[in-house]
């Protein structure tokens, strides 16, 4: 049955999703550094370098998924 | 600011920094604030209207143990479960962190001389709207629902004779006591336009 997918493509169909998706997904936790950036302008807290790092933080975990898509499937 | 305000304020919880209400917040600074200007109170919807968001992040969470559940699933090699899995906590983590950042930033803030509004509209769309405290007219407020009046949370309205008619501070907790505590700084900016210290 497994083969008959793998033999139809379909694993090609969703690897290729998969990897446009976690590039999207990639592009988005950019632009949330971004954004975090621009509200850490418009409002300077204590803990604003903890935003910071946690939007880093989720953009190198993006771009991890998106490596470890690109090597194991 | 005037002693007798300056001890009424004293007076109030001042808060945290993730508080939805903070009185005379400390190392806490706005792009739109005057030199001179300061922070009176500062003011976010209520905790509780996070709920909604904690609460499906939560079940988003437990949503994997149920994926092999779906026959197209069931079928992919465990690699590509992997990385479907992965991908599906990245997204999990980035909702709650885009929730709390909007919450967190979307603030309030009243100063010793005026009243400004920061709205964030999803990703890079940001509102600011100002007033200042002489120029408003009316301030009340209204609770509604049963999260508002079990949670004490309201709207504040704010009514100004400036070019914006009125500023709305949503969903913001103990309505009553922004409402005085407003009233208060409303009042002492008029006796302080009356004595002409204000130039």
């Amino acid at each position: 049955m497994i083969d008959t997918i793998v033999n139809s493509g379909f694993l090609f169909a969703v690897k290729t999703f998969l990897l446009v998706l976690l590039s999207l997904f990639v592009v988005f936790s950019a632009i949330v550094v971004r954004q975090v950036q621009l509200m850490n302008n418009v409002l300077t807290v204590p803990v604003s370098g903890g935003f910071k790092f946690i939007s880093f933080a989720l953009l190198v975990f993006a771009i991890g998924v998106f490596l470890v898509a690109l090597v194991t499937l | 600011m005037s002693p007798s305000l300056q001890q009424f304020l004293n007076k109030q919880d001042p808060g945290g920094t993730f508080s939805s209400l903070c009185i005379l917040p400390k190392a806490t600074q706005c792009e739109a604030l005057e030199s001179g200007e300061k922070i009176v109170m500062l003011l976010r919807r209520h905790i509780a209207t996070n709920l909604w968001w904690i609460l499906l992040a939560f079940f988003l969470i437990f949503v994997p143990l149920f994926l092999p559940l779906l026959p197209v699933i069931s079928l992919l090699p465990a690699n590509y479960l992997f990385v479907l899995i992965l991908f599906w906590y990245a997204l999990v983590i980035a909702f709650a962190f885009e929730q709390f950042v909007m919450w967190f930033f979307s603030v309030n803030i009243v100063t010793d001389d005026r009243v400004i509004d920061v709205d964030f509209y999803g990703l890079l769309f940001k509102h600011v709207s100002v007033a200042d405290l002489d120029k408003i007219e009316d301030v009340n407020y209204f609770q509604k629902g049963v999260l508002g009046s079990f949670f004490n949370f309201g709207d504040v309205l704010i009514q100004t004779a400036a070019e914006i008619t009125e500023f709305v501070f949503e969903e913001a907790p103990n309505p009553d006591r922004v409402t005085k505590i407003l009233s208060e700084l409303i009042q002492e900016e008029k006796k302080e336009k009356m004595k002409g210290q204000i130039t």
